[in-house]
């Protein structure tokens, strides 16, 4: 539908997502002749995938302007089942991949078609980190001997052959001649590297891969007509296309459907391309201008539509890609448009210049693979994996290490029990753990002032997480959310992060995702994301542990409105205990305290935890409170919204106060105190419209301050804020 | 607490009331519980002990009674060898308990949890309605907020009704009525904005239709103005939501139906709905027969 309303208002989008499509098109050719002969397959394989990916998912596809292809994580899939399913014979082996890829393709439509499409958030995110950039490693390792002209490379296992890189690199120093193919294939990288680095439009009109492509086409053709020399390059180092289309379609052969390499084969494709589809699905959300939600599972069934097609006439499988997406969405393209066009634009260029894409070196198209590998497995990453925490990165290595050496299937399942093992040792109550292992832990409701609140409880991790996202997934587009995990011991990496991607998305939303009730656990590092678990008060004290964002936004909006912030806990709090409030309750201790001062007044503002009975009858409370100590006297006395707070047993028995004139605030206010006249001269007519014309808290006076709370939990940002400014104001009516 | 029974006082579900008489270090506040809610309720008080009649053992129960205050003449008190679980189902049977008040442990440790403790043991296959204590008082803290569920269930009436009763006659502050809505019920799958809408105007209309149902039980309860009380549906699995809304909410009583059918240990080994509550008790915990 999308894409007919294009067509129809053409002159609107159409040719934006024309443009775009083209510039993504530049890209998109070189990638797939790169990523096919990366895969062990004819570079048509990559170009038969973009092209039916880009029409089937401009067709069928449920996001707007995600480009479909063929993906850098399926490189290593692909090359591993050629070889391992020809037996060397990488011919063979291509056409019984075919046939894997479209039993993948029909797996990944049926995931589509049974709405299974989260499935993959189950994943750790640190084991996904790990396999990825296994995947970028192994690139490097296959194509940096490509890259450097030295073809024929072998190692037993992965880790040896990138190990055998410094001796390619060494043989370039070392050659006789003029190591053409080497040169152009660091030039390559160097393009690829130090692109985004020079700052010049005209250079910056062209995408770095066509440059490449564009150079080096270049080059051959000065040889052919200026150079008295023939071509340095010999054919078996360039790329090899048919001149005739027809030929480089090939159909699979199913014959192998029940060998074990096989099956490995379609699960491998299954999983790494759903893997990939999603996250790129989810990152291109972020970056759609018009704030669109995907309909994940759409895609997933147009792009295993996609994949079978591709896969019986010799394509490669189609996923859904985040680099050319994210280039799409740069230039504008505001609809599935643009993915056709882009498709459109390769087909074109193929069928126009076939012949001058024989020219193109493989060590070229090896450059751009080693960078796509190199940002996979950048030392950025693995650096930004240790800040995570130790626990991370110790998942995070075990998952590349096992990849690397055991495949990728083995390795996420080695990651996800490594996940699972160190979560367990890292938890306080593993029993209890072990029994709620499959249990229920949410619940979404509607608070009596419309607000909704999730409340997690238990341990959130990775295993029960679909859970949590289901109900992140249903709170409507213009709704807020108090996210609470005051009632869980434990909140894995993963989780952390997903939430760190809702805010964003809440935000987009132009609503809000506040979490609470994370500040008392502890951290496994000072990173955001990083797990928290239950602390006990001891440890911190002793160490005061990592702010959480909660924390920080406090302490802005302390920096904001002029006042001291200090996150460390307080045991004495003489000052809270005078309130009848905590008569017959324990306070343990106070913490996120913040000092100011309005009007020559001191305020002060606390999340306070307390607890009422003892041992197994003991029930802790979190409230947030404000306390203002006007200098002038005040009479004791007690404010309630009528009816709504009950949780004061310390004055009772005092009828409720009627101050005259007032029918308003004594029909909606519940004032009760001994020294009734002090009361009434007190509450002034501008104190009673005052408090008339403001939101209900609860206030108490010992004597000498004010005691200003509300609700049964800590507050939301926005609330301490408004509690805050309630106490300025209040405190302007006094004095 | 006088306007409420006086208005339902017809009803009156709980006449007789029973608890357990044992030498733990509850014993003593349990039966301060006990003595009071029997006040309260202007119920008879039955008093069973599951152990040997001798004279050690008597004069243990007279001191005890004595702490309390209760006359020997206003209870009767019940000697029966056996299991104590079985002496209690006997019991209550025989002498037609309707209510029967027992302390339980919030949260069992995980061997006692799949053993079962005798306060479980009978709120799993309950004779009369049970009121589990967990943390019995001696001194009345009395009862700030009450959820009652409001399943869509033929039991819930009942329980609501007596529910409110019981709570009413306490002077309770609050009572919430939890309808737990199955999100199966909600037909539309989300996929995307367009869905997401869609999913949450279908989930307004159950809430609708829920609330609805509930306020009919609730029409005919007379409730004093100083009590609010309030209706709130939620989504989620049946027995684990409202027992998670309890605990955030800090209430003090929850009310669920009796189980339809004893529950066993596969039960626990897969909880469902009353086995969620049991299996992390929230706050104390009334489970309402049908007689």
């Amino acid at each position: 539908m999308e894409l007919l309303k294009g067509i129809k208002g053409f002159k609107q989008s159409g040719f934006r997502n024309l443009l775009s499509g083209f510039v993504v098109s530049l890209i998109a050719l070189p990638l797939a002749l790169g990523l096919a002969i990366a895969s062990g397959v004819p570079p048509m394989a990559g170009i038969i995938s973009v092209v039916i990916g880009g029409i089937i998912a401009a067709l069928l596809g449920g996001s707007h302007v995600t480009i479909a292809g063929p993906g850098n994580g399926l490189v290593v899939v692909v090359l591993t089942s050629v070889v391992a399913l020809g037996d060397g014979n990488l011919l063979v082996g291509y056409t019984y991949t075919l046939a894997a890829i479209v039993v993948s393709g029909a797996l990944i439509t049926i995931l589509g078609i049974l709405r299974l499409g989260n499935l993959s958030n189950f994943f750790p995110s640190a084991t996904i980190q790990g396999m990825l950039s296994a995947i970028g490693l192994i690139i490097i390792a296959k194509q940096i001997h490509v890259m450097l002209g030295e073809s024929g490379v072998e190692a037993a296992n992965n880790l040896m052959l990138l190990a055998e890189a410094p001796s390619s690199i060494w043989a370039v120093f070392h050659s006789a001649e003029v190591p053409w193919v080497a040169i152009i294939g660091i030039m390559s990288l160097g393009i690829m590297a130090f692109y985004s680095k020079i700052n010049n439009s005209t250079f910056q009109a062209i995408p770095a891969p066509m440059w490449i492509i564009l150079i080096t086409v270049g080059f051959y053709y000065y040889f052919q007509f200026f150079s008295i020399t023939s071509f340095p390059i010999s054919t078996s180092f360039l790329i090899q296309i048919p001149e005739n289309i027809k030929e480089s379609i090939v159909f699979a052969d199913f014959s192998k459907w029940n060998n074990y390499n096989f099956i490995i084969a379609v699960m491998s494709i299954t999983l790494i391309a759903t893997i990939e589809s999603l996250l790129s699905i989810k990152a291109v959300d972020k970056l759609d201008v018009y704030r669109r939600r995907s309909n994940t599972n759409k895609d997933l069934k147009a792009l295993g539509l996609a994949t079978i097609l591709s896969g019986l006439v010799g394509g490669l499988p189609v996923v859904a890609v985040i680099a050319r997406s994210s280039v799409n969405v740069n230039q504008g393209a505001t609809s599935r448009l643009s993915n056709f066009f882009h498709a459109f634009f390769v087909l074109l260029f193929v069928l126009l210049f076939g012949d001058m894409l024989n020219k193109i070196p493989l060590s070229a198209l090896a450059g751009i693979l080693v960078f796509t590998g190199y940002k996979l497995a950048s030392p950025a990453k693995f650096k930004l994996m240790y800040r995570f925490g130790k626990d991370q990165f110790a998942i995070f290595f075990v998952t590349l290490l096992a990849t690397l050496l055991l495949g990728l299937i083995n390795g996420i399942l080695i990651g996800i029990v490594t996940t699972f093992l160190i979560q367990f040792y890292l938890m306080e109550d593993r029993v209890e753990f072990l029994r709620t292992l499959t249990r229920p832990n949410t619940l979404l409701y509607e608070e009596e002032d419309g607000s909704l609140h999730l409340s997690v409880k238990g341990h959130s991790s990775f295993i029960n997480y679909l859970k949590l996202k289901e109900s992140l997934d249903s709170i409507p587009a213009n709704k807020s959310l108090i996210l609470d995990f005051s009632l869980t011991t434990f909140v894995d990496n993963s989780v952390m992060e997903h939430i760190h991607h809702y805010k964003d998305d809440f935000k987009k939303k132009n609503s809000t995702l506040e979490v609470i009730g994370l500040d008392i656990h502890d951290s496994t590092s000072a990173h955001p994301f990083a797990a928290r678990r239950m602390m006990r008060l001891t440890s911190f004290m002793k160490k005061g542990g990592f702010l959480t964002a909660r924390q920080y936004r406090l302490k802005d909006f302390a920096n904001e409105i002029d006042w001291k912030f200090r996150s460390k806990s307080i045991q004495e709090l003489p000052l809270l205990e005078a309130f009848p409030f905590f008569r017959r309750k324990t306070i343990d201790h106070a913490y996120n305290v913040f000092r100011g001062e309005h009007m020559g007044v001191q305020m002060k503002l606390m999340d306070v935890e307390f607890f009422e009975g003892e041992f197994i009858a003991k029930e802790v409370y979190k409230h947030s409170v404000l306390i203002i100590s006007p200098t002038i006297e005040i009479p004791r006395f007690r404010l309630d919204k009528e009816r709504i707070f009950d949780r004061i047993a310390g004055m009772a028995g005092f009828e409720d106060i009627e101050i005259e004139g007032h029918v308003d605030f004594s029909r909606r206010f519940k004032l009760k105190g001994k020294n009734v006249n002090k009361i009434k001269s007190f509450f002034s007519n501008e104190l009673v419209l005052f408090f008339e014309s403001h939101p209900y808290y609860h206030l108490e006076s010992d004597g000498k301050n004010i005691l200003i709370l509300k609700g049964n939990r800590i507050s939301s940002i926005s609330e301490v804020k408004a509690l805050a400014m309630y106490g300025k104001e209040l405190v302007e009516r006094l004095v | 607490m006088g306007l409420a029974q006086s208005k339902i006082e017809v009803i009156r579900p709980f006449k007789s009331i029973a608890t357990a008489l044992a030498f733990s270090p509850t014993a003593e506040a349990l039966l301060f519980e006990a003595k009071r809610i029997s006040e309260r309720l202007n119920a008879s008080l039955t008093l069973i002990h599951a152990g040997v009649k001798n004279s050690a053992n008597e004069s243990r129960v007279h001191e005890l009674l004595e702490k309390v205050g209760l006359q020997k003449k206003s209870i009767k008190l019940i000697w029966k060898e056996g299991k104590p679980e079985k002496v209690l189902l006997e019991v209550c049977l025989l002498e037609k308990v309707d209510l029967l008040i027992l302390g339980a442990i919030k949260h069992e440790t995980l061997v006692k949890h799949y053993t079962g403790s005798v306060a479980r043991k009978i709120s799993r296959n309950p004779p009369c309605s049970l009121l589990l204590i967990t943390n019995p008082q001696k001194s009345t803290q009395g009862l700030r907020k009450v959820v009652i569920n409001g399943l869509n269930h033929l039991k819930t009436k009942n329980t609501i009704e007596k529910a409110c009763y019981f709570a009413l006659s306490f002077d309770v502050k609050k009572i919430t009525v939890v309808e737990e809505i199955r999100p199966t019920e909600v037909k539309t799958k989300i996929d995307d904005n367009l869905t997401l809408e869609q999913a949450y105007h279908e989930k307004q209309e159950l809430r609708r239709r829920e609330d609805k149902r509930i306020f009919e039980i609730l029409k005919p309860i007379p409730i004093p103005s100083q009590t609010e009380i309030s209706v709130r549906a939620v989504f989620g699995k049946e027995g684990y939501s409202i027992s998670h809304y309890a605990e955030v909410k800090k209430a003090n009583l929850l009310v669920m139906n009796s189980p339809d059918n004893k529950l066993g240990f596969l039960d626990r080994l897969l909880p469902h709905d009353l086995e969620y509550v049991l299996s992390d008790m929230p706050c104390d915990l009334l489970i309402v027969h049908q007689k």
